[in-house]
């Protein structure tokens, strides 16, 4: 659910009160434009990287080519989750994010799954339709030809079938489901096993090898265009940097603060990290199959910096900086800024404890696992961090004078601070 | 929320209403006293006593429980039912409050994990049914076990879920479901009586920071962040009747004008009571609006203070009227309209509370406005 942050008066007074001509603005917009455009550019180069590796894999299917194929897909995730940071605030962004990160899907849906996946939800009639399986698909009362896998079929058919948010059947985490499988070893140590004989028609495992290897394909094929579509959103002239640039300076502020404060509070300490917490479920973890739900979350934060910072260091190793809203936030509140900044960097560190622990000790999955206490309270000190610097981005905003901005919220999420004892 | 349900609503626009608002009644005397006054009386007029009822119901549901599973028939089933009804009753009372004791420990999440969006709830009853460890079922364990088979969604399936029969048949299986729902009941009734202490207690932190804030309360800095608190629950609770409960089992379709309606994405509807809870929650919220808010709105401003009442009296009927479960409204032309009226008018009611309310409190609900998911 979405839950509204609530602002005093004073904030709101001090907004009416006061007609801003939003100097030194406009620099810092653009700077955030530009750290969009060189972020999805990088999400697009390693997706391409990914498309190579999938046409090796193909080619030749091994447990090389495959595990290449898959190094290929986690290098993806790392630029790319470095941008979602611009989600929230950016309707361009927004509107098109469900094609390329949806989550959680009902996998299912796409291919074969083990039967302790069940064949029903309440949620979803799609639940385990299995498409590669099926060349026509027939679910309460509905006939779909599936009988040629494309682009077309997925994105426009098969992609939130039925209304159902879960029947993901686009973007990165279909990809990983075929990639890697399902995750079957619950909140113990693994992630997905696929065989690369699920690839290989003259051996092929799992069945209809060809189906699979033309999903993967349409898929991959499919986040390229749609990254594309982004970088061109994001470049001199685009939709979004547009929108961004010639509106009222103030309300892009607004939308900078909001990217922020949305991600920090209701998606990712709410939806994406706390809600596994109280469930215990290791399902309940964004790059489920893969395991490599920790990078995920980290580079989100570092993104969330990147954008205060006005600096990102890309693929290649070049930066991309220029004037920020910790300047601007600096000139106006200096004590603010140090207060935000020490923020940042807490929740940095505190995903960076959870990234080591996660290559040295236990995966993502088993710390959220029931009486794992030691792994729990890791998880929730990134949780609590997320939350202590989104009342800081509220400072930020009354500090500011741009009135109120309503945050991502979350069921699961409100003052969780004695939670966890 | 998914991108059907939000409003487009440009923020500074809105800002600008809400400053025209507050610049039209430049003499409204909202300060400290009134919201200390406004916290003062919810207390003992709203939250205490909806904790008590659902203490009192979990009292019944969980005594009930230990004795049918000592000695199992099945003629108790609609007793059974009847005891877990009243404890949904009591909790459509307090569901909208989701701060303080009802936040710390999850309390809320574990007595009532809805909505279920991946259907965590049948998922992992049927892995604790099938392992059938007796040592899950143990006061401290449960309470620390996933939220989702804790507490009502949990024992709704297993009362409602078709395979009740199962609690009272001579097997293994028959017998850890009828000690599981003994589990759940004797749970929930403890998360109850903590609820009530919570509220209660001579020493209560939270309870002393929201009723004497000080500017070095860990909770509470000043009297109108704890009535913040209560606008919240107001906010949230009219939010989720008609973004979640109504809109869900509506689908998107119904916006369209199509039939693509969702009956099981509604609340309780195993047990057919989702209109039901709507009313509850209703009758809950207007309670709180009356306990803390209506004292100061009557005098400052009437109007608004009519208004929102006679909002809440429509809102009430018409979930009345349409009562108890939702299903044979989804199935008719007729009944999509009365469920698209109440949705609209629980949405009026709820932009009532987040604008003028909000406005003539000197609070800001935020704005849905630059974004949202």
């Amino acid at each position: 659910m979405h839950r509204a942050m609530v602002f005093t008066a004073a904030a709101l007074a001090a907004f009416i009160s006061q007609a801003h001509a939003g100097a030194g603005y406009v620099p810092v917009l653009s700077t955030y434009a530009d750290i969009a455009h060189a972020g999805y550019e990088d999400a697009l180069t390693t997706a391409r990287l990914l498309d190579n590796k999938v046409d090796a894999l193909v080619a030749k299917p091994t447990d090389a080519t495959l595990k290449a194929a898959r190094d290929a897909w986690l290098a993806a995730r790392v630029p790319y989750q470095q941008t979602e940071v611009y989600r929230f605030g950016n309707a361009i962004v927004d509107d098109w994010e469900g094609k390329v990160n949806a989550w959680p899907l009902d996998e299912g849906l796409i291919d074969y799954v083990d039967p302790a996946y069940g064949v029903a939800s309440d949620e979803n009639e799609f639940y385990a339709a299995n498409l590669i399986a099926n060349a026509a698909l027939k679910v309460a009362g509905r006939e779909i030809d599936a009988s040629t896998i494309n682009k077309a079929l997925l994105a426009d058919t098969l992609h939130e079938l039925g209304d159902v948010e879960a029947n993901v059947a686009t973007g990165y985490h279909a990809i990983e489901f075929l990639l890697w499988g399902q995750d079957l070893n619950g909140t113990g140590p693994g992630a997905g096993n696929r065989p690369a004989t699920d690839f290989d028609p003259a051996n092929c495992t799992g069945g209809n090898c060809e189906r699979r290897i033309a999903y993967l394909k349409a898929a991959t094929d499919l986040l390229i265009d749609d990254l594309e579509e982004m970088v061109g959103n994001w470049a001199e002239g685009g939709a979004a940097r547009d929108a961004l640039m010639k509106g009222d300076s103030r309300a892009g502020l607004s939308v900078i603060l909001t990217g922020l404060g949305s991600l920090s509070y209701g998606e990712l300490a709410g939806e994406r990290i706390r809600l596994g917490l109280m469930l215990h479920d290791p399902e309940e973890e964004h790059d489920c199959f893969s395991d490599n739900t920790h990078n995920s979350h980290f580079y989100n934060i570092v993104g969330m910096r990147n954008v205060y910072t006005g600096s990102y260091k890309r693929i290649d190793g070049s930066t991309v900086s220029g004037p920020s809203l910790s300047d601007l936030v600096g000139r106006q509140a200096s004590e603010i800024n140090a207060e935000m900044l020490a923020k940042l960097n807490a929740s940095f560190d505190a995903a960076k404890a959870m990234v080591v622990r996660a290559e040295t000790k236990e995966a993502y999955d088993q710390m959220i696992g029931d009486g794992n206490a030691e792994g729990n309270a890791v998880v929730q000190r990134v949780v609590d961090s997320l939350v202590d610097q989104t009342k800081s981005i509220e400072r930020v905003v009354a500090a500011l004078d741009l009135g109120a901005i309503e945050f991502e919220g979350s069921d699961s999420l409100d003052n969780p601070s004695a939670v966890f004892q | 929320m998914p991108g059907y349900l939000r409003e487009a609503k440009p923020a500074l626009t809105t800002a600008m209403m809400i400053a025209g608002v507050l610049a039209a009644s430049p003499t409204l005397a909202v300060d400290e006293s009134t919201y200390a006054t406004a916290n003062a009386s919810a207390v003992p007029a709203h939250i205490l006593p909806a904790y008590s009822s659902l203490a009192e119901a979990t009292a019944k549901l969980k005594d009930l429980s230990s004795a049918t599973c000592a000695a199992p028939t099945s003629d108790r089933l609609p007793d059974l039912r009847g005891a877990y009804n009243g404890a949904m009753d009591a909790f459509m009372g307090v569901q909208h409050l989701r701060f303080g004791p009802a936040e710390f420990l999850l309390r809320n999440q574990r007595f009532h994990y809805w909505p279920d969006r991946r259907n965590t709830t049948t998922r992992q009853l049927s892995a604790l049914i099938e392992a059938r460890d007796a040592s899950a079922l143990a006061p401290e364990r449960i309470a620390r076990s996933s939220v989702a088979v804790q507490g009502l969604s949990a024992m709704e399936r297993l009362l409602f879920g078709g395979a009740e029969e199962a609690l009272f048949t001579n097997t293994d299986e028959a017998r850890y479901r009828c000690a599981l729902l003994t589990a759940i009941a004797r749970n929930l009734d403890g998360i109850a009586g903590e609820l009530v202490r919570g509220w209660s207690a001579e020493q209560d932190a939270f309870k002393d920071g929201f009723l004497n804030p000080s500017a070095d309360n860990p909770y509470f800095r000043n009297h109108g962040e704890a009535s913040l608190e209560l606008l919240k629950s107001l906010h949230g609770g009219l939010q989720l009747i008609a973004e979640v409960k109504l809109q869900r089992p509506l689908g998107r379709s119904a916006q369209r004008g199509g039939a693509a309606v969702k009956p099981r994405l509604a609340e309780s509807w195993r047990s057919q009571r989702s209109l039901r809870n709507i009313w509850l929650n209703l009758q809950a919220l207007r309670a709180l609006y009356l306990a803390a808010f209506a004292p100061a709105m009557e005098t400052a401003q009437p109007n608004l203070d009519r208004e929102i009442r006679m909002a809440f009296e429509g809102v009430l009927a018409e979930a009345d009227a349409y009562g108890p479960s939702i299903r044979p409204l989804l199935e008719s032309n007729d009944g999509l309209d009365k469920l698209l009226r109440l949705r609209r008018d629980a949405l009026s009611l709820t932009k009532l509370v987040t604008g003028r309310l909000a406005a003539a409190l000197g609070l800001q609900v935020g704005f849905n406005a630059l974004d949202g998911d």
